[in-house]
């Protein structure tokens, strides 16, 4: 049912039937270590670069989410993936084996929120039983991507943020669990005209606002009716920003607010500056943290808000500015 | 006009609230690391003219040496934490 201006309430709310985390040696080295499905010993998975490693990632976390839900491949209707890289190169990749019909995703950072969003409007719409979602980055080939060789040294500015090597995977469908998808709020693009991709929190949240406010606004709904809003990796930076950006328009989320950028590594210990990014920063903290944390109770209603900054080399290369979308996906305990 | 007012407004209200390097201190660093590299060349220069060698030759040895210990701070991953 369309809700508001940007979003729907699902009549029949899929279920996350069960998820997968795939993480590399620093992030097992962080807070959250523990709680990860599985755990690289270094970052490469058996591959021999960073990209195929990516890939490695994707197909393990696809496989143990199928694993733990006791299904095959052949039981998923439609495959919604992303990654950072170029033309989504990983998730192909990645996803190659599992022969599921596919629809390649681009959001960025924010790629869990719009497959989420997607897999989630396609089941409550009947078009399949069962949808897999599963996004990924990596600190090597993103860094590779957009920015210095890892041996040149370059100094990196306390803005900046670590891109989180990990991936996450959740299996959406009518089967019941207790977690639910009851609505979702898609985002536009917003952006301030900042240029600086060493500060992507900065760029992100005023993308994030948006889509907290449009989704309170659509639902009818106040700060507290959320036990908690999490955005997917605003960091140290962003968050404070976010704040701000709130309080300007009357909302105050502090006291409910999480970022996963700012779980997924320890600050002081890990060297992470402004903290963790990328799409499996996200993804993977959703998988091992959040929902287990709403399966059990502890957290009744939650808004997931995966934040992107939308670039590329070459636009940030041309002097363009660096613009931000987030989606929101509303999940509920049942 | 107003769009780009806003952006400028919005450019300075980051850069007010984004934490920076502390400017003197890496100067600092960067002046104690940059002169123990030259430190270290000078007294490769040196031995090498002690033990005879001409100025040129002094000069690759220097060059070949520096580049060596680089790489080989690099292949042990310490060449990062000493950037850093």
């Amino acid at each position: 049912m369309i809700k508001g201006k940007q979003s729907i309430a699902f009549k029949a709310s899929p279920y996350i039937e069960e998820s997968a985390s795939v993480i590399g040696k620093k992030e097992g080295e962080g807070p959250l270590g523990s709680r990860f499905d599985m755990v690289g010993l270094d970052d490469m998975f058996g591959e021999d670069t960073w990209e195929k490693a990516e890939s490695s990632m994707q197909k393990e976390a696809c496989q143990l989410a199928l694993g733990k839900a006791h299904l095959t491949a052949g039981a998923i209707r439609y495959l919604f993936g992303g990654d950072l890289l170029r033309q989504g190169v990983a998730t192909s990749l990645g996803v190659e084996q599992l022969q599921i019909p596919m629809f390649g995703l681009y959001g960025a950072c924010s790629t869990s929120g719009e497959a989420l969003a997607l897999a989630s409007m396609c089941v409550a719409a009947g078009y399949g039983e069962r949808m897999l979602v599963v996004t990924s980055s990596h600190f090597g080939s993103a860094e590779k991507e957009f920015r210095f060789p890892l041996s040149y040294a370059n100094q990196r500015p306390l803005s900046a943020q670590w891109t989180v090597t990990g991936s996450g995977a959740f299996i959406v469908g009518k089967n019941r669990s207790h977690v639910r998808i009851t609505g979702v709020t898609v985002g536009k693009i917003v952006d301030y005209g900042l240029k600086d991709s060493q500060n992507m929190g900065a760029c992100m949240a005023p993308a994030a606002c948006d889509t907290i406010i449009q989704n309170l606004e659509d639902f009818e709904r106040k700060e507290e009716d959320y036990d908690r809003i999490i955005t997917g990796d605003l960091g140290y930076v962003g968050q404070s920003i976010l704040f701000d950006l709130m309080r300007e328009k009357e909302y105050d989320i502090k006291e409910r607010h999480m970022d996963c950028g700012m779980t997924i590594f320890d600050q002081s210990r890990q060297d992470t500056h402004a903290g963790g990014s990328g799409c499996g920063c996200a993804a993977a903290t959703l998988s091992a943290y959040i929902l287990p944390a709403i399966a059990s109770g502890e957290w009744k209603r939650v808004l997931f808000v995966p934040t992107g900054a939308l670039m590329s080399t070459v636009s940030y290369n041309e002097g363009a500015s660096v613009p931000g979308i987030a989606h929101g996906i509303v999940l509920e305990h049942c | 006009m107003e769009k780009k007012k806003q952006q400028q407004s919005y450019e300075n209200y980051v850069r007010q609230k984004t934490p920076v390097h502390n400017l003197p201190v890496n100067m600092a660093k960067a002046f104690v690391t940059g002169g123990a590299i030259c430190v270290i060349g000078q007294g490769i220069l040196n031995i090498c003219e002690k033990a005879g060698l001409g100025r040129d030759m002094s000069g690759s040895w220097c060059s070949m040496l520096l580049v060596l210990l680089s790489a080989v701070l690099t292949g042990c991953n310490l060449y990062p934490q000493i950037a850093k």
